[in-house]
């Protein structure tokens, strides 16, 4: 995975308004995990078909960050601890930001 | 002429035959015990192994630490303990593949960071204190390469070569 990713970019409010509104687990480049690695993650974890963990991959790779699953508050921090715990770097932001 | 070896060899479904040499065995023996023991200490150099949720929200942040850290912190040594118990069985499963994939990249990280690695970044010369661990760097990302191909199926049958 490439260098160069900004985080200088508005992620998240943890606002208690905003528990119910849905949110997004992006994940992020970095130089140290393999391409090989996210993509089986990906698969994994989220069950996500070959293809769609590759573009996903692909995404992170060429962008600098993907969105890999959203939803309501809970079930994303979840999902962001399960990428947590395969070492990769995920974070949250609110879908309305 | 040079033969190279792969790692594994797969024997049948999920049972793997363990090719690795001695010398790699001692290394992916003893390297789980030096991220635990950084871990613990909380090094700086295990910080990628604990990324924030929230970077930008100190609140949000706190709140989902004081929840999850040490289950985090827990799952990593779990895994890390995994790669070092199992690294001398002669036949590995599908399971033991997959904790030796997350250990490894654990280990990974730890020594990335330690070594401020960036994409295609050149690799110092033999003079250099940190030649060594970049050499075993780059092992470890042959090994971890070499068993997702494993875990894919993309190799699966055979000694890889």
């Amino acid at each position: 995975m490439p260098t160069g990713t900004s985080t200088e970019e508005k992620i998240v409010t943890g606002s208690a308004e905003s528990l119910d509104s849905p949110w997004r687990v992006v994940l992020w480049n970095d130089p140290i995990n393999l391409i090989s690695y996210v993509i089986w993650v990906l698969e994994t974890l989220f069950g996500y078909s070959t293809s769609k963990a590759t573009a996903l991959t692909m995404e992170v790779h060429n962008n600098g960050r993907a969105i890999v699953s959203h939803g309501p508050r809970e079930k994303a921090e979840m999902d962001a601890s399960r990428l947590h715990e395969k070492g990769l770097w995920a974070t949250l932001e609110r879908e309305s930001d | 002429m040079t033969e190279i070896r792969g790692p594994l060899k797969q024997i049948e479904g999920d049972r793997f035959e363990n090719l690795l040499t001695d010398e790699e065995k001692e290394l992916l023996g003893m390297l789980p015990g030096v991220v635990v023991e950084a871990i613990a200490a909380h090094s700086p150099y295990v910080t990628r192994l604990f990324p924030p949720t929230y970077p930008f929200d100190h609140t949000a942040q706190k709140e989902i630490e004081d929840v999850g850290s040490d289950s985090l912190a827990e799952e990593h040594r779990r895994i890390l303990e995994g790669l070092a118990d199992t690294v001398n069985k002669p036949v590995l499963t599908h399971q033991d593949l997959v904790v030796w994939v997350g250990a490894i990249n654990d280990i990974r990280l730890l020594i990335g960071t330690a070594l401020d690695v960036y994409e295609e970044m050149d690799r110092p010369g033999e003079d250099d204190p940190r030649f060594q661990d970049f050499v075993i760097f780059d092992y470890l990302t042959w090994l971890q390469g070499s068993l997702l191909a494993f875990l894919s199926g993309q190799l699966g049958k055979g000694e890889q070569s």
